[in-house]
C-alpha cells in the first residue's frame, strides 16, 4: 500500500512540475524519468499506470522528434486523471 | 397547399356534428339549427383574401375561413357564436355558389371521400390511422425543448385513458379530466380540447393525448421523447476556444504564463454562460480562481486542486468531440436549476420528518410523504444556509411554523396527516415545491398497516444493502425504507462511537440495529430512549429508516394512525 502511494505521489509531482514548466519544455531527461516510473509501476503490477506512462513517453518522444500532434496533451491529462482517481481512492 | 376554395370546402365538410358540439356546445349547436329551421338564410361571397363573407338574413355578418378559431362574427360574442355555426351548417345543407366548384368532378370525389356530416354509425379507428402513422419527429417539431421536457415528465405519471370514436377520436385522460378529440385530418392543430387554457398548454395537452394513445396502441416512444427533450447545443465554438486555451496553458507552463490568461478565462466563462454551458462556466471560473491565487502567491493555492480542475475540463472537452447521445451531452452541459412541473392532484401520506445539518453550512428539515396511488416517495425540504452571521434555523420553530401552502396549517400537523394536494408542483426527483398556488385538503388518515408500501417495505435486512443504487462517478444515495419491528430487544449507548444502538427484531424474525448518532440537540431524545425499558415500548411498530452505507438511521415510528418523529416530537 505504502509503495502504491509512493509511486502515485511521485508521478503526481512529475505532472505538477511539468505543468509549471510547460509541456513545450519536455526534455529527453523527462522521458527517461517516465520510463523509470513505468518500470516501477510494472513491478507493482499496476498495468494500466504502466501503459499510460509508456504511452506518454512514446508521444513525448515523437514530439521531441518534431511531430506536431496534440496527443501529448491528451495523454498527459489521461495520466493525470488516473493519478487523481488513484489518490482519491487511497485517501478513502 | 391547395387553393383556398378547396380547403374551405373541405373544412365545411369536416365540421361534423360531433366536431361542432365539442368545439362550441350542444346548446349553441341546437340554437343554430333552430334558427335555420325558422328560415334564416345565408349568402356567401368570396372576398379574395382567403375569406368568405357570410351575410345572414337577420343582418349578422360572419367572416369564415378554413378554421373555426379564426372565423369571426359581427355580434358582440368574443368566442364562437351561433351565427358562425349557422353559417357553416347552412353551407352544408344548401347548395350555395360557394360550395359549388368550378371543377365539378373533383368536388364530387371529395364529397365521396369526406363522410356525410349527418350522424353515421360504425365509425372505426381505422380512419384515424394517421395518429399512429405520423412520425414522432413531425409531431414534436413545433414544440420547444422545455415543453418536451415537461411532456416527458407528464408521460412518466400513470394515467388511465379511454378512447371513444365517433366522427372524431376522443382520448380522455381520467385523472386530469382532459379530453382531446382528433379529426380525421392528420393535423394536430385541428384537434379539440375540453379545457380552456392558454394556447401553449392546450398544445401540450393535445400532444400528451396523442402520445398516450400511441403508447396504448403499443408504440414505444418514451426513450425517443426523452432524447429530444434535451436541447442539444449545436454551437461548440466555445468548446474549441476552451480546448485551445487549455492547450496554451499546458504548453506554456504556469511559470511563464502571462497574467492576461485571467481575462481570457473570464471572457470564455461569460461566453459559456451565454451559450448555456453551466458546467463549463463553473469549471472555467474555478480555474480562474485557482490561477489568481497562483499569481498572487497566495498560501491557499493548491497545485493539486488546479491540476484536478484542468484535467477534468480537458477530458470533458475531449469527450464532447466524440459521438454522444443527447442525454449524455445534456449531462456534460449540466443545468442551471431543476424544473418543477404541475400535477393536478396528488394524495400524500406523511411518513416522517428529519432534521439535518451539512458541513457546508446548511440546516433544514426534510419531510417524507408517500403516494399510495403511484407507490412513490415524495419529499419536501425546508432548508436555509446558516453560514452568514445572524442566519439561524431553529428546528422546533420551523417545525411548528406555518406550511407554505396554507397559513393556518403547521408543518407539524402536515407531518402527521394524510393530504390531498391540488396543483402541486414537483420536479423529476419528486421534490415538492413550496409554490403558493398549491392547494391542500385534509383526508382522513388511514392506519399505516393498511397501506401497501411496495418496494419501500423491506423484511430482510440482507436486501437493504443489495438494492442500493449504484451511481457511476456520483455519491451513493441513501435509501428510505420501512421496517416492521415486532419488538425492541434492548437499547444501549455505545460510548466509543457516540451512538445509541437500538437492537430490534423484524417481523420476519431477522435482527436489526438502528443507530441514533449523538448530537447535543438530540441529547434529551437519546436520554429518553436510553432510559425506556424495551418491554414498555409498543410492539409491532413500523419504522421509517434512512439506509446510508451500513447503517440504518431511524426517522419516525408509526403505528395505526399515529406517528412520532424521533428527533422532532418530544
Amino acid at each position: 500500500m505504502q509503495e502504491i502511494r509512493q509511486i502515485t505521489d511521485t508521478v503526481q509531482d512529475w505532472l505538477n512540475g511539468m505543468m509549471l514548466r510547460g509541456l513545450n519544455q519536455l526534455s529527453p531527461g523527462d522521458l527517461n524519468q517516465l520510463r523509470a516510473y513505468a518500470e516501477r509501476a510494472a513491478q507493482l503490477h499496476m498495468d494500466e499506470l504502466c501503459r499510460l506512462l509508456n504511452q506518454l513517453a512514446d508521444t513525448g518522444q515523437a514530439a521531441l522528434l518534431g511531430s506536431e500532434d496534440r496527443t501529448i496533451i491528451s495523454d498527459y491529462f489521461r495520466l493525470s486523471a488516473y493519478i487523481q482517481m488513484a489518490s482519491a481512492s487511497l485517501t478513502e | 397547399m391547395q387553393p383556398f376554395p378547396v380547403r374551405f370546402r373541405q373544412f365545411i365538410h369536416e365540421c361534423t356534428e360531433d366536431y361542432l358540439i365539442r368545439y362550441a356546445n350542444k346548446g349553441l349547436y341546437n340554437r343554430a339549427l333552430k334558427d335555420m329551421e325558422k328560415g334564416i338564410t345565408a349568402e356567401y361571397t368570396w372576398t379574395g383574401q382567403e375569406q368568405v363573407q357570410c351575410i345572414l338574413s337577420d343582418g349578422t355578418v360572419c367572416t369564415l375561413v378554413d378554421t373555426l378559431d379564426q372565423s369571426a362574427c359581427s355580434c358582440p360574442s368574443d368566442k364562437i357564436c351561433r351565427h358562425i355555426l349557422l353559417g357553416i351548417l347552412y353551407a352544408q345543407r344548401h347548395s350555395t355558389p360557394v360550395m359549388q366548384e368550378e371543377e365539378q368532378t373533383e368536388g364530387r370525389e371529395q364529397e365521396q371521400h369526406s363522410p356525410d356530416f349527418s350522424k353515421e354509425s360504425g365509425q372505426s379507428e381505422a380512419e384515424f390511422k394517421w395518429m399512429m402513422e405520423i412520425p414522432l419527429g413531425e409531431l414534436l417539431r413545433s414544440y420547444t425543448t422545455v415543453q418536451l421536457a415537461e411532456m416527458d415528465f407528464r408521460l412518466s405519471i400513470k394515467e388511465t385513458i379511454h378512447v371513444t370514436t365517433d366522427t372524431l377520436l376522443t382520448v380522455s385522460m381520467e385523472s386530469q379530466q382532459i379530453e382531446v378529440s382528433f379529426t380525421r385530418e392528420p393535423d394536430l392543430s385541428k384537434a379539440l380540447c375540453n379545457v380552456r387554457d392558454n394556447a401553449s398548454r392546450i398544445a401540450l395537452y393535445k400532444l400528451e393525448a396523442i402520445l398516450r394513445y400511441r403508447a396504448l396502441k403499443g408504440l414505444e416512444e418514451q426513450q425517443l421523447l426523452e432524447e429530444s427533450s434535451y436541447s442539444v447545443p449545436t454551437s461548440s465554438s466555445v468548446m474549441t476556444e476552451c480546448l485551445k486555451l487549455l492547450t496554451d496553458i499546458s504548453n506554456t507552463g504556469l511559470a511563464r504564463l502571462p497574467q492576461t490568461v485571467i481575462a481570457r478565462l473570464e471572457t470564455l466563462a461569460i461566453t459559456a454562460r451565454n451559450e448555456e454551458f453551466p458546467n463549463l462556466e463553473r469549471t472555467l471560473r474555478s480555474i480562474r480562481g485557482e490561477l489568481e491565487l497562483f499569481f498572487a502567491r497566495h498560501i491557499r493555492f493548491d497545485m493539486n486542486a488546479l491540476m484536478n480542475r484542468l484535467t477534468e475540463t480537458y477530458l470533458m472537452l475531449e469527450v464532447w468531440e466524440q459521438e454522444l447521445t443527447a442525454s449524455q451531452r445534456a449531462q456534460l452541459v449540466g443545468s442551471f436549476r431543476s424544473r418543477y412541473y404541475e400535477r393536478v392532484q396528488l394524495q400524500l401520506y406523511a411518513l416522517g420528518a428529519e432534521p439535518w445539518e451539512t458541513r457546508s453550512g446548511y440546516r433544514g428539515i426534510t419531510y417524507y410523504l408517500y403516494c399510495p396511488e403511484d407507490g412513490e416517495m415524495y419529499t419536501y425540504t425546508d432548508a436555509r444556509p446558516v453560514y452568514y452571521e445572524g442566519n439561524t434555523f431553529r428546528y422546533d420553530a420551523q417545525y411548528t411554523g406555518r406550511s407554505p401552502w396554507r397559513a393556518s396549517l403547521s408543518m407539524k400537523q402536515l407531518a402527521a396527516g394524510q393530504w390531498n394536494f391540488r396543483h402541486i408542483r414537483i420536479n423529476r426527483d419528486r421534490r415538492i415545491s413550496a409554490a403558493e398556488s398549491t392547494k391542500i385538503d385534509m383526508v382522513e388518515r388511514v392506519p399505516v398497516e393498511q397501506i401497501d408500501f411496495g418496494h419501500y417495505r423491506v423484511e430482510d435486512p440482507e436486501f437493504i444493502h443489495k438494492q442500493t443504487e449504484v451511481v457511476l462517478f456520483g455519491e451513493k444515495k441513501p435509501r428510505i425504507l420501512l421496517l416492521t419491528l415486532t419488538s425492541v430487544q434492548h437499547t444501549v449507548f455505545d460510548p466509543s462511537s457516540q451512538q445509541l444502538l437500538i437492537h430490534a427484531t423484524l417481523q420476519s424474525g431477522h435482527q436489526v440495529t438502528l443507530v441514533v448518532p449523538y448530537h447535543q440537540e438530540w441529547q434529551q431524545t437519546i436520554r429518553k430512549l436510553e432510559k425506556t425499558n424495551p418491554d414498555q415500548m409498543s410492539r409491532d411498530m413500523t419504522v421509517l429508516v434512512r439506509a446510508d452505507g451500513q447503517y440504518l438511521y431511524p426517522i419516525s415510528f408509526l403505528k395505526g394512525t399515529s406517528i412520532r418523529h424521533l428527533k422532532l416530537d418530544e
